[in-house]
């Protein structure tokens, strides 16, 4: 897989001496949906923002597509879309003319096909039948909708998101979350940046973690959310079941009246499925436990509350 | 990115409605003069306003003095000191530079609707002018402000060079606000920041202690414009006013490009 963000022990100390990122390695692969995770004020949005070349670091190296940032940042980022700390337009123009405007600016966005791309982009979006107001009328989910339509107007290679899913309700959330997988299914790769675990769990392939600065976990999330080697079993019959445990190799422990947790590590969970049905002992639920993304950042981080 | 920022510039509502200011106000004074047949006596109140009772044809140059000292300096700061710190607070400033759009050209592109705006306003005040000095003075065929009297073309002829002066005049504090501008993300800080240079040129341009420095000051020859209208054209301020300017935008011009260009954009 080619990488389309690489950093180098990527390092931002901000004049007044706040050590923003510290010593950054990030690997975002053509492909992935990748999640950035992090509580506000790991470092996320400076990290986005060196990306963008909008922050020069301090020390340590970036790049975007294949080009250095912030050196050649101007052939980096035109094939990346973005949206960073919340969409912004000029209030008085109406939300078709702002996308006109963003797309004017900057080579790249051919005008001939400028008005298309912008109908087509606003439409994406669901905002067709308010393009014609001006922004300063639009609900926060509608301005989150239009920096989304903004994003996606010269169809980038690479989409940079910065908290997209801010201000927008369920509906959009999932409208949002379908329309991510699609853009990756069509050769799209997406960096997300997220305070809400959950919601990257559901949907992201790659997840990257940060904390004071720092990237605690890197990996595919499969791998981060793998098996905990503990199996919990849902039986009416669980006296019965925990005498059968005790005579067996694995350790256990009751959950609750119904419910028995039991230590299998990497075996696989139908060994275990088997000896109990053998028995006559009737399961209900047998269930794989697994972290999620929260479990793998307290792990990570020691502490870390997750805001 | 130039044709952005100039398309920006004339949908914004702001720009017309500062314009319409302006060139509002020397129509309310000359209506005034209309009616109540008082001009101020010649070296008193605005330049020139004191010939227009003669002829409506010298009522863009009193237009244009009317506004020159005090409002279409204000307009040149908030203008100005919005450019950048304008896109800073409202958080376009980091869509337009991802796009992306080099920070020279930004730069570039803002120097290039701040003068556009000065153009825009100082000539429509003109016109108005113009149109408002036909109606309630009428037009004579002789003009005189020295010995010699112009013909109406001759005046046209000066008025235009006046436009021209006057416009280039604001650049020097046009540049000044574009500083400002780079410097903060608010703009009602960058556009105090230039009206406080602004008024610190007047003040110390008006007392005799800082006689030394006065030829120095950026607002020193904006009112030399009138010499446009002398016969022959008295050159020597006017040179002095064009070669100053050209200082005070290439010195600031220069603070703000360095600034700009290496700066941490965290709006």
């Amino acid at each position: 897989m080619t990488s389309v963000i690489i950093t180098h022990e990527l390092t931002k100390r901000f004049p007044g001496g706040l050590l923003a990122v510290d010593s950054v390695d990030l690997d975002v692969r053509a492909g992935d949906l990748f999640g950035f995770l992090g509580p506000n004020g790991a470092g996320k949005t400076t990290t986005i923002r060196m990306l963008l070349a909008l922050i020069h670091p301090t020390s340590g190296s970036i790049e975007v597509l294949g080009h250095e940032v912030p050196h050649h940042a101007q052939l980096a980022l035109h094939g990346v879309g973005n949206l960073v700390e919340g969409p912004a337009f000029y209030p008085y123009l109406s939300g078709t003319r702002n996308l006109i405007t963003f797309d004017a600016a900057g080579a790249g966005g051919s005008a001939r096909t400028r008005r298309k791309r912008v109908g087509e982009a606003i439409e994406r979006v669901g905002l067709s039948e308010v393009g014609d107001r001006p922004v300063k009328a639009y609900s926060l989910g509608m301005r989150q909708r239009l920096g989304l339509a903004a994003a996606l107007l010269r169809t980038p290679r690479l989409l940079v998101l910065d908290e997209p899913s801010n201000g927008l309700d369920a509906q959009g959330i999932h409208e949002l979350r379908t329309m991510f997988v699609e853009l990756v299914r069509n050769g799209t790769t997406i960096m997300l940046s997220s305070h809400l675990l959950a919601e990257v769990e559901l949907i992201c392939t790659r997840a990257a973690m940060m904390s004071g600065g720092r990237i605690v976990a890197q990996d595919d999330v499969a791998d981060l959310l793998a098996p905990t080697g503990w199996v919990r079993v849902t039986t009416p019959d669980l006296e019965r079941a925990l005498r059968a445990l005790q005579d067996g190799p694995f350790r256990f422990e009751q959950v609750d009246g119904a419910t028995v947790r039991v230590a299998i590590g990497d075996r696989p969970a139908e060994l275990l499925n088997r000896a109990l049905v053998h028995d006559d002992i009737r399961v209900r639920e047998l269930v794989l436990e697994r972290r999620t993304l929260e479990d793998v950042f307290l792990e990570r981080t020691g502490d870390g509350e997750i805001r | 990115m130039i044709r952005v920022e100039l398309s920006k510039l004339v949908r914004r509502p702001r720009t017309w409605v500062t314009i319409a200011l302006l060139a509002g106000l020397p129509v309310v004074v000359g209506i005034f003069v209309k009616a109540s047949g008082l001009a101020p006596a010649p070296g008193e109140g605005p330049a020139l306003l004191s010939e227009v009772l003669n002829n409506g044809l010298l009522f863009p140059a009193a237009a244009l003095a009317i506004i020159l000292p005090l409002f279409l300096p204000i307009a040149v700061s908030v203008i100005g000191g919005d450019t950048v710190a304008g896109e800073a607070s409202n958080g376009t400033l980091r869509y337009l530079l991802s796009r992306p759009v080099s920070r020279n050209r930004l730069l570039v592109a803002k120097l290039t609707a701040v003068v556009a705006f000065i153009f825009l306003a100082v000539i429509i005040v003109a016109l108005v002018a113009f149109a408002a000095g036909v109606v309630l003075f009428g037009i004579e065929p002789l003009s005189s402000i020295s010995a010699t009297p112009l013909s109406p073309a001759e005046t046209a002829i000066r008025t235009i060079l006046a436009i021209l002066y006057i416009g280039w005049s604001m650049l020097g504090l046009g540049s000044i606000a574009l500083f400002a501008s780079t410097r903060t993300d608010s703009p009602l800080a960058a556009s105090l920041a230039t009206l406080a240079a602004f008024v610190a040129s007047q003040v110390l341009d008006l007392i005799e202690a800082t006689h030394s420095i006065q030829a120095y000051l950026p607002t020193h020859y904006w009112l030399k414009f009138v010499d446009f209208y002398r016969d022959p054209i008295l050159w020597r301020d006017v040179n002095e006013g064009i070669g100053l300017q050209l200082v005070y935008v290439i010195v600031f011009l220069g603070a703000a490009w360095a600034n700009f260009t290496t700066k941490d954009i965290t709006s």
